[in-house]
């Protein structure tokens, strides 16, 4: 294998991907680290050697490689004795960290029997049933193991309550924080629609999407400790994140108070049934009043937003897939009454019809122009609402539709009284996933 | 004093392999460069092939690019395979 560069921190995940992917003694050829490196030829000795230096023995055996299973009971000590267990030896790389072991780097309650026991009494599920974690952005495809006795302690560790058990697993299911071994930043959120939000308590209003609620806050704990605990997430190793993400985890409950389908509807449930949403991408929120949109504006625009800024601001975003629209349920009101959107699927097809730019900066994105975009779009059918064929053969300087189709996008309400919104992009790999809630009581 | 559980999942048995044999030389066999794309790959990858083509001039150095394709059986019909990926 060659490194395209000789960084400490590659090199540990290359390490892990090895081992993960059945090849532990891959040969690596370390290059200097250069990010604007281009010619390797200072480097082909080497990599003719590894092309052709005969197999040790070591690097000729084959078999199966059982990882330690940990144990059920991890200790026994006073509290400090439990922190300082958990937190482990403060592992740091030459360029991050250092990170806690078996934490988010905070304080954990400590996940005794009695503990435990009483969290599950959140769920009917049993204790000693396995969940497969779906790895869904996994580094290596391996899928780890979990009974519903370690979630729940995950949940013990995070602060929750056994009545948020339900949600704790449907986190489970999709992985919690994970991140993913490339070095864009990754965030991880999750929304609740239906009324299990309102049983457990959780916010939906003011500050959602801060700290504050015993609910939200302990949920959002609770996907960090899965994604470390559950699915061997290594901060430095099996994510590479170089900045980490702003909404790790961030979790908080749909305001059901909205002129339009509640998100559950929206994704093919009932009004009744709940579910959780999750998102998993690039970008985080921001706010709607932005300084960097151009667009025409009020101070009205500026705070309930306006169609056409809404339009410009993905026009003009950073990262343009999976985009996210949220209103305050007075602002939800407003776009209805005031705009005249009638449906989610309105809006969906206002902003993908408004939401442009060029083809040319289209197809020479990044992600698209690396990806195989443009080859995507061209086997689609013409006249489809969706990027197709049509839009491929335009000029470069003619304008396409800056967001896939209008199904990418979602539209969210929360928030409390008065106009705010905000939108975010970033998330690809065909996100949100709903979940049931309600297959986890 | 507390005594705690566990919280950590365990990984299933992994099946390891050993390398693919190597070649004793580099002359008279056909080696791909296959680019899988992403980052600068577009333009390391053909340089490296170009490299690899100038040091071994008796070497069979085939470059291969198609994002449409999947890469397994332009390696499968290489002696050995350089395949480059960024993200």
């Amino acid at each position: 294998m060659l490194e395209s560069w000789n960084d400490p921190t590659m090199n540990a995940i290359a390490r892990d991907s090895f081992v993960h992917f059945g090849v532990p003694q891959c040969r690596q050829v370390l290059t200097a680290p250069d990010t604007a490196l281009v010619d390797l030829s200072p480097w082909l000795p080497d990599l003719i050697d590894a092309l052709t230096r005969p197999l040790t023995a070591l690097e000729q055996e084959s078999g199966t490689w059982q990882p330690p299973i940990p144990p059920r009971i991890a200790m026994t000590g006073t509290l400090d004795e439990v922190q300082t267990y958990f937190q482990g030896d403060l592992v740091a790389t030459p360029t991050g960290g250092p990170w806690a072991w078996m934490t988010g780097g905070g304080p954990i309650i400590p996940p005794t029997e009695e503990a435990v026991a009483r969290m599950l009494q959140g769920t009917s599920h049993s204790p000693d049933e396995i969940m497969d974690m779906d790895v869904y952005l996994g580094k290596s495809g391996i899928i780890y193991k979990a009974t519903i006795e370690k979630i729940a302690v995950n949940a013990v560790m995070a602060g929750c309550k056994p009545e948020y058990m339900p949600a704790v697993l449907a986190i489970a299911e999709t992985g919690g924080c994970i991140g993913s071994t490339s070095d864009r930043t990754r965030n991880h959120m999750y929304v609740v629609s239906g009324p299990y939000a309102k049983e457990i308590g959780m916010n939906s209003g003011f500050q959602f999407f801060g700290a504050g609620n015993p609910a939200n806050e302990s949920l959002q704990q609770a996907a960090q400790l899965i994604g470390i605990n559950l699915h061997g997430m290594k901060y430095g190793i099996t994510n590479g994140s170089r900045m980490g993400g702003m909404a790790w985890g961030t979790t908080f409950a749909e305001n059901p108070d909205t002129p339009w389908d509640t998100l559950n509807v929206d994704f093919g449930y009932d009004a009744d049934e709940s579910v959780l949403l999750m998102w998993s991408g690039s970008m985080a929120f921001a706010p709607g009043v932005q300084t960097g949109i151009q667009a025409p504006t009020d101070l009205e625009g500026l705070q309930s937003g306006s169609p056409e800024l809404a339009a410009a601001a993905f026009s003009n975003a950073l990262f343009k897939d999976g985009p996210i629209l949220i209103f305050s349920p007075d602002t939800a009101r407003k776009w209805k009454e005031k705009f005249g959107f009638d449906s989610i699927q309105e809006i969906q097809d206002y902003i993908w019809d408004n939401a442009l730019w060029t083809r040319g900066e289209w197809l020479n994105d990044y992600n698209v122009a690396t990806k195989g975009g443009e080859a995507k779009c061209a086997a689609r059918e013409p006249g489809t609402r969706q990027l197709n064929i049509d839009h491929v053969n335009l000029p470069d300087d003619a304008l396409v539709p800056a967001i896939d189709n209008p199904e990418r996008i979602t539209i969210i309400v929360a928030g409390g009284s008065g106009e705010a919104w905000g939108f975010a992009g970033g998330w690809p790999f065909g996100l949100p996933r709903a979940i049931s809630i309600d297959d986890w009581r | 004093m507390y005594t705690v559980l566990d919280p950590r999942a365990y990984e299933p048995p992994i099946p390891f392999v050993g390398l693919a044999p190597r070649l004793d030389t580099l002359e008279g066999k056909t080696v791909g460069v296959a680019n899988l794309g992403g980052g600068n790959s577009d333009v390391v990858m053909p340089g490296l092939a170009t490299a690899l083509q100038a040091a071994v001039p008796g070497c069979n150095v085939v470059y291969w690019r198609d994002p449409e394709a999947k890469a397994e059986n332009f390696i499968k019909s290489c002696d050995a395979a350089i395949i480059g990926h960024d993200y």
